[in-house]
């Protein structure tokens, strides 16, 4: 930031430019809401900007892959009984339980297809593991925190 | 089924190590495969042996999720087979003897 651009109390205020090359080291007196100040280095104010940009875009990517997700059981809900979502570490992972008690092969070609799309479009969301489970034993591998997909099936009752 | 999963998963570790491609994870593969379109053949047959595999060896019921006379007809035939042909074209090598499976004889004692 250019030398002393201290801010004005009132009035309109210019834009104020944070630089990584020339203000890196640079501390900054920042205001908060209730009067509290923090000081920050221009490092640290860059890095926190860039973590909150991320994570909206992240977040951006993740629901419109959740839709996706939502059109992909909508348009297999022949062979889809339900459908969970559950955020873990290192990845996401995705269950689809089929209608039939078995092992669904068809679902399972439409879903190595999918895979490939999801990879490819949602990048920026990091590793997603699809997998198929039975509905019937569906406690062993879907964690109980997971989050269910509702809507895309007009019988669904959830 | 984990026995053809674990075939697939040295078939494709076969390939990307002819490709110059070293991994040490379930994870570093699958990432590799996914991403490339030259190996979305491979990944397709892959994918659906694992995720079989993963379900399998865990499920409560193993024969109720994949019965018996279907590992044959579609795990072997359907995933493992063009899963070996795809890695047999990228290793320029001669086809192997196939696989047959036999049921088991209950009163083997040799088990």
């Amino acid at each position: 930031m250019s030398e002393g651009a201290t801010a004005p109390d009132t009035g309109p205020r210019a834009v104020l430019q944070i630089s990584w090359r020339l203000d890196r080291e640079q501390q900054f007196v920042i205001e908060l809401p209730q009067e509290d100040r923090i000081v920050q280095t221009g490092e640290q104010i860059i890095k926190a900007c860039d973590l909150q940009i991320t994570g909206v875009l992240w977040s951006k990517e993740f629901r419109a892959m959740l839709g996706r997700i939502g059109e992909f059981c909508a348009s297999n809900k022949e062979h889809i009984s339900a459908c969970y979502t559950s955020l873990r570490s290192n990845k996401i992972c995705v269950f689809f339980c089929p209608r039939s008690e078995s092992f669904d092969f068809e679902l399972s070609d439409a879903l190595a297809e999918f895979s490939i799309e999801i990879s490819e479009r949602y990048s920026l969301v990091g590793r997603v593991h699809l997998r198929q489970v039975p509905l019937w034993d569906v406690e062993s591998f879907v964690p109980s925190d997971s989050l269910q997909f509702t809507g895309w099936d007009s019988e669904s009752k959830s | 089924m984990t026995a053809a999963f674990y075939a697939g998963v040295h078939i494709v570790t076969a390939v990307l190590a002819k490709d110059g491609k070293s991994v040490s994870s379930h994870t570093e593969r699958d990432a590799i495969l996914q991403q490339s379109n030259s190996y979305r053949e491979l990944w397709t047959h892959y994918y659906q042996l694992k995720d079989l595999s993963l379900t399998a060896r865990y499920v409560a019921d193993q024969k109720q999720w994949v019965a018996y006379e279907s590992i044959d007809s579609h795990v072997i035939r359907r995933y493992l087979y063009p899963l070996e042909k795809s890695a047999i074209r990228a290793l320029c090598i001669d086809t192997p003897p196939r696989i047959t499976l036999q049921q088991k004889d209950e009163s083997d004692p040799s088990d």
